[in-house]
């Protein structure tokens, strides 16, 4: 067994620094993490735990990848080729059991442990079948133009600012007001009777069954190609291993 | 025109764009591409699914949980 000699060691040591460096900057698991930090700051503790730990499920997935230690996705929840009939049953028994989870839990009154307990339970699910892989067997979209980056990006931005700009302008954080209204604010009163608070539930949980679906399994299709081309598990296909490398 | 009014008229705005997007993409007459799609481009990594689902799930405790 030879040792590596000091110049070695030192390139490797210095390669090392830098995947620290490059997981260490990661800016997705930054936002996260000040995000976790003012929920936390502002008594939040319960918010401020679900998004530091999606910070560090960030970090850890970086560190994961820049080491080659990174595990594939799980093949997707929903394959394709189950029968029109096991897929409307499933469909069924899917929004037969939301529907009652939005009747029962909206019954509950707001910020008060049921109903925090019963809104972590779906946030949980979300978020591990998120680190575990897609839900549908759906291709991934080739590279988007620079006008829908940057259209897109104008509305949430826009979206941030004006939000932003209403809760500054309230009597205090805390306190909401009727000259400057936030989101949340104007959601109270949707949220203040028990219809209101159920659809509200339904939204939210059609919203995060839409996100997870739109995760896709394969690569890019290539032109010409059906979406028999996404099918997961082919030889050599990585999830956006597409060329062209990253993009949005 | 009250501050109150403004301030609707400021989320009124935002979402006349986004839906002005979104129509600008299903007519395919503008190199633009639907929200869905972006979002999907996003979600290709285990990191943007992490980062969308816990925003999503943020969310649902913001307006509800304790």
């Amino acid at each position: 067994m030879t040792r590596a000699d000091p110049t070695q060691r030192a390139r490797r040591s210095g390669a090392a620094e830098h995947v620290g460096l490059r997981v260490a900057l990661d800016p997705l698991a930054w936002i996260l993490a000040l995000a976790g930090f003012f929920d936390g700051i502002s008594d939040n503790w319960l918010h401020a735990a679900l998004l530091m730990g999606a910070a560090v499920a960030v970090w850890w997935d970086a560190w994961l990848e820049e080491t080659g230690r990174a595990s594939p996705d799980a093949p997707p929840l929903v394959p394709r080729g189950i029968p029109v009939g096991r897929r409307r049953l499933a469909v069924l028994v899917g929004c037969t059991v939301a529907v009652l989870y939005c009747v029962v839990v909206g019954s509950f009154e707001r910020y008060t442990w049921p109903v925090t307990v019963a809104i972590l339970l779906p946030a949980t699910v979300g978020l591990v079948a998120s680190w575990r892989g897609p839900l549908y067997d759906r291709a991934t979209p080739p590279r988007v133009s620079r006008l829908s980056v940057l259209g897109w990006s104008t509305v949430l931005v826009l979206a941030g600012l004006w939000e932003l700009g209403a809760l500054l302008l309230q009597p205090t954080l805390q306190l909401g007001s009727s000259d400057h209204p936030t989101i949340s604010y104007m959601m109270d009163t949707v949220l203040a009777g028990h219809l209101g608070r159920s659809v509200t539930l339904l939204a939210w949980l059609a919203l995060g069954w839409w996100l997870l679906g739109l995760a896709p399994a394969g690569p890019v299709p290539r032109p010409g190609a059906g979406t028999q081309a996404a099918e997961v598990g082919e030889p050599g296909s990585a999830p956006g291993g597409e060329p062209g490398g990253e993009a949005s | 025109m009250s501050s109150h009014d403004v301030t609707i008229a400021g989320y009124v705005l935002v979402v006349a764009l986004a839906v002005a997007l979104e129509v600008a993409a299903v007519s395919g007459r503008v190199d633009v591409q639907g929200l869905g799609t972006v979002l999907s481009r996003v979600m290709r990594h285990r990191a943007g699914r992490i980062g969308m689902v816990a925003a999503w799930a943020w969310l649902g405790m913001h307006f509800f949980a304790r």
